[in-house]
């Protein structure tokens, strides 16, 4: 899945907008954005850090430097280990234009020191929005982790898997545990690019317009 | 102590036995792969409520002597299928980790 194979695939899906959001990484991003850019497509500056608890949470930007910010902090806490290829595959690098420039050798498949709590916290200084992932999964999940959904906790919504999404015939404007619910592809080949799209009426432009347009149909609703 | 000796003192009931000759030199448990990484000795059994097939993967990176799925834990097939395959020893036990570690204290 490389940039431009990812991009391409979201062009012949008709997307207008995509988050890319790699595993306590982001090396990708920012030519994914380019490319995206060159077609009229917004990329998101995203990526599904792993809390200390475990919990998958999806994090987007609405410009590169703050998501490169973030990764620095991730970098730290994430433990100073090697990759292990044989378990967790090759992280490979690549350009713009499918060429393979490096690898990614450090351990990524693994949680961060960062707490719930933190990753708020960060991002929010970041300006940056939150939302935990798949959050009724069986494993790295809020509700695998730590039992329940604090309402009281500061997300912009929460995602629910793709297959629960449809199996509940879920529709933006719903709300799961309180919080607006979203979902998406969750892509991990590309064949599943624009597997899941949401559509909104209006001018979505960025992760905020994205963020209030869901939750000003979930208090319609 | 032999992983097989120690099956035979606790009761373990066998999912994947690989290898029952290896030593068991320590006991660890718990149930966050990123703390059981950053934690676990070589040559420990490993207790955790985890059936997920990612436990074979830490297992493993860790060298680790078995696992146990304490609490009565059933593994996800993939789990099996991936214990079978990389020759990781899997156990089952109803009882607890803290009682499975107490039977085991002093003895290895």
């Amino acid at each position: 899945m490389s940039p431009r194979q990812v991009i391409l695939r979201a062009r012949d899906a008709g997307l207008s907008m995509l988050a890319v959001a790699d595993h306590n990484a982001s090396a990708h991003v920012q030519t994914a954005r380019r490319l995206g850019g060159d077609l009229g497509i917004v990329v998101v500056p995203g990526m599904e850090v792993e809390s200390r608890e475990e919990v998958h949470i999806l994090v987007y930007f609405t410009e590169l430097p703050a998501l490169a910010e973030f990764q620095v902090l991730v970098d730290q806490a994430l433990p100073q280990q090697p990759n292990a290829p044989e378990v967790f595959g090759y992280q490979l690098l690549y350009d713009e234009q499918d060429e393979i420039v490096g690898l990614d050798e450090r351990l990524r498949q693994v949680g961060t020191a960062l707490g719930i709590e933190q990753i708020i916290r960060i991002v929010r200084g970041l300006g940056g929005a939150i939302v935990p992932a798949h959050i009724h999964r069986r494993r790295t999940s809020l509700l695998s982790q730590l039992g329940f959904v604090d309402p009281a906790a500061d997300f912009d919504a929460v995602e629910v898997a793709r297959p629960e999404w449809v199996k509940s015939g879920l529709r933006l404007g719903a709300r799961v545990d309180g919080f607006p619910a979203i979902a998406g592809s969750d892509a991990h080949f590309l064949e599943d690019v624009g597997r899941l799209r949401l559509e909104l009426t209006g001018d979505v432009h960025d992760i905020h317009g994205l963020i209030r347009g869901v939750r000003e149909l979930a208090e319609a609703a | 102590m032999t992983l097989k000796q120690v099956v035979e003192l606790t009761g373990l009931c066998p999912v994947h036995l690989a290898n029952g000759e290896v030593e068991v030199a320590a006991v660890y448990c718990g149930d966050l792969l990123s703390d059981v990484l950053a934690h676990i000795r070589p040559s420990s059994l490993w207790l955790t409520i985890q059936g997920h097939q990612h436990v074979v993967a830490v297992a493993q990176l860790r060298d680790v002597a078995g696992i146990v799925l304490v609490n009565g834990v059933a593994p996800d097939p993939q789990t099996v299928t991936k214990a079978k395959s990389q020759g990781v020893n899997v156990f089952g036990s109803d009882e607890t980790s803290a009682d499975l570690c107490m039977k085991l204290a002093g003895r290895l």
